[in-house]
């Protein structure tokens, strides 16, 4: 048999697989202990409302836009790695794309709850899209909330299409590995009733690149949409033209350091070294690199711009990140963010998994401190000194960020476990040679 | 009527016969590069029904953004103008790109004829894509000697 196929035939029989490793047993139980933590936290929010919050005057936006835009970042190496490297023909793609698409739909998911929540009655969401309603009252399409709203909307149906449209053959071949069951019914009604006829596949690639192309744009898009919900403000440090492109870059090299830890998770748990290869990883570290220094520009240009308008309010802001209360989190970031991905540009780092997984994990911690700093002392220090205030999150607070990491990672581990997670049918392509 | 389903080795062999059967279904669990170069040649056109698809949804999305923020509800904000057709670009984008993906994969089920839960094929029980060697041909009955002439591993007859 050939390695292609030996490597096939091992993947579609993963999921059908009756024991489950202990480490993903682990795993599962820590994240429904969280979910827990999410169900209790929600549950309280919506009896008491948003005052459970540390949130005050000034700072309107605390927590729940620093976990939306950090998890609207996560999710976007997904379509990156999937959309943008197709158009490119990097085919090392492969191995670790599906596992960044299911990324992405899911932090899409966590962080589509935040303007949710924030709303203080989430049931009246439906209030933000246009549709005919009694009190003729419709939304304001001049608002960038209302531009996120279409954009989160637009992006998450594009991912799935995108994401479900790729497994249809891996799950056509799952269905016709397993045995007469529920296990196949399942499978075979998520693989429509493939067939791969050789005009279904050249159908299926036209369809793949057609979608590609179009969520290309998408991934600059949606986070050049949020970046307007700040630049758009006239408040010190956020009214600049810099936020969109300084958010797309935050975005995928986030997104990327998560997708490296869980490749490294994933690889050990499935015990699927031969198809999560480590050349594979080395390839995203090293483009973890480069965004790396995509951010790092931007740091170093919020620091000089704020110097070089001579705008006392943008220094007072940037001063007050730097060595307010909340000086730990600026310097953590920089640490997390710029000092330890330095250590990939050694190919020795970059082919440890060990190094990986810690240094993804450390640059996960790092944007969430960047979402951090942008929002919070900019919040905290804005104009007329007598009108600062001091922002501190109360338990409720990390009971929320804690519950969407644990319902990320409950739906993750269910994902991971029955899907189809390394592209089947694609790595076979890989290695026949027939990837273009 | 009665098909005919043949199994080959490799894929070096599939490519063989299917030059040999130019007419044949070929079934495979991935893309052959080489098969789509000899195949029958279907038209595809989901990149036009893309475009169509992007063009209507973002007028109806302008349309929509018009009708509501001038026509209806004329919300005088800061004495911003009322038409601002810059602000409505990103909702007008989103739409486009949100018609077109539904259009081209609509197209894509509606040209497969998916979902298709019963078909022949399925009741062989050769016709696996997870075997290791998921190299599939098949051809009307009347073919039968042209089929064995390209040597296939086994042929199996299908009825609709």
């Amino acid at each position: 048999m050939s390695t292609g196929a030996e490597l096939s035939l091992k993947l579609a029989r993963l999921p059908l697989k009756n024991k489950t490793p202990l480490a993903w047993w682990i795993c599962f139980a820590l994240a429904l202990t969280f979910l827990g933590v999410f169900g209790i936290s929600l549950t309280y929010l919506l009896i008491e409302g948003p005052g459970i919050w540390g949130n005050n005057r000034p700072v309107y936006w605390a927590y729940d836009l620093t976990n939306f835009i950090w998890w609207i970042g996560l999710g976007h190496a997904g379509t990156f790695l999937s959309a943008v490297f197709i158009l490119l023909e990097k085919n090392w793609r492969v191995s670790v794309s599906r596992l960044a698409e299911g990324m992405t739909i899911f932090a899409v998911m966590c962080a589509g709850l935040f303007p949710l929540i924030h709303l203080g009655r989430p049931w009246l969401a439906y209030w933000v899209f246009p549709y005919p309603n009694s009190m003729n009252v419709y939304s304001n399409f001049r608002s960038p909330f209302v531009w996120d709203a279409f954009a989160i909307a637009t992006y998450i149906t594009v991912s799935m299409l995108f994401w479900f449209i790729g497994m249809i053959p891996d799950f056509a071949m799952i269905r016709d590995e397993a045995k007469p069951g529920w296990k196949r019914t399942t499978y075979g009604l998520l693989a429509f009733g493939w067939k791969g006829e050789r005009n279904d596949w050249r159908k299926m690639k036209s369809l793949s690149l057609l979608l590609a192309a179009i969520a290309t744009p998408l991934v600059v898009s949606v986070h050049s949409t949020v970046a307007l919900d700040f630049a758009s403000a006239i408040v010190p440090g956020w009214s600049s033209t810099v936020f969109p492109p300084f958010f797309v870059a935050g975005a995928v090299f986030s997104g990327l350091a998560m997708v490296l830890m869980l490749a490294v998770f994933i690889r050990s748990t499935f015990d699927i070294r031969d198809a999560i290869r480590i050349d594979h990883l080395d390839r995203t570290a090293q483009f973890l690199l480069a965004t790396c220094w995509m951010v790092t520009y931007s740091y170093a240009l919020e620091v000089y711009s704020a110097w070089y308008s001579g705008d006392v309010h943008e220094w007072n802001v940037v001063y007050h990140k730097m060595f307010g209360h909340y000086w730990f989190i600026y310097w953590g970031m920089l640490i997390l963010n710029v000092v330890l991905p330095q250590a990939f540009w050694f190919r020795a780092a970059r082919r440890n998994t060990k190094m990986l997984f810690w240094i993804g994990l450390a640059v996960v911690i790092g944007m969430w401190f960047e979402r951090f700093t942008v929002i919070i002392p900019t919040l905290e220090a804005q104009y007329l000194k007598t009108a600062w205030r001091d922002y501190f999150p109360t338990i409720w607070d990390w009971g929320i960020l804690s519950g969407t990491i644990g319902l990320f990672s409950t739906c993750y581990l269910i994902y991971v476990r029955w899907a189809p997670i390394v592209p089947i049918r694609e790595m076979r392509e890989y290695d026949e040679g027939e990837s273009e | 009527m009665t098909y005919l389903l043949a199994n080959y080795a490799n894929k070096e062999a599939l490519i063989t016969a299917a030059k040999q059967l130019p007419q044949a279904k070929v079934y495979t669990s991935f893309e052959i590069k080489e098969l789509s170069d000899i195949s029958q040649r279907e038209p595809i056109d989901f990149a036009p029904i893309g475009l169509m698809g992007a063009v209507v949804g973002g007028s109806l999305g302008y349309f929509m953004e018009y009708y509501l923020s001038v026509r209806d509800l004329p919300l005088n904000l800061g004495g911003r103008p009322i038409h601002t057709a810059i602000a409505f670009i990103p909702v007008t984008f989103e739409c486009a790109v949100f018609a077109a993906a539904i259009s081209i994969v609509m197209a894509f089920f509606i040209s497969l004829k998916l979902p298709e839960y019963y078909h022949p094929l399925f009741n062989s029980h050769r016709f696996l894509l997870s075997r290791e060697n998921p190299f599939f041909i098949v051809v009307d009955e009347n073919q039968e000697q042209e089929l064995r002439a390209t040597q296939p591993l086994s042929v199996e007859r299908i009825a609709t």
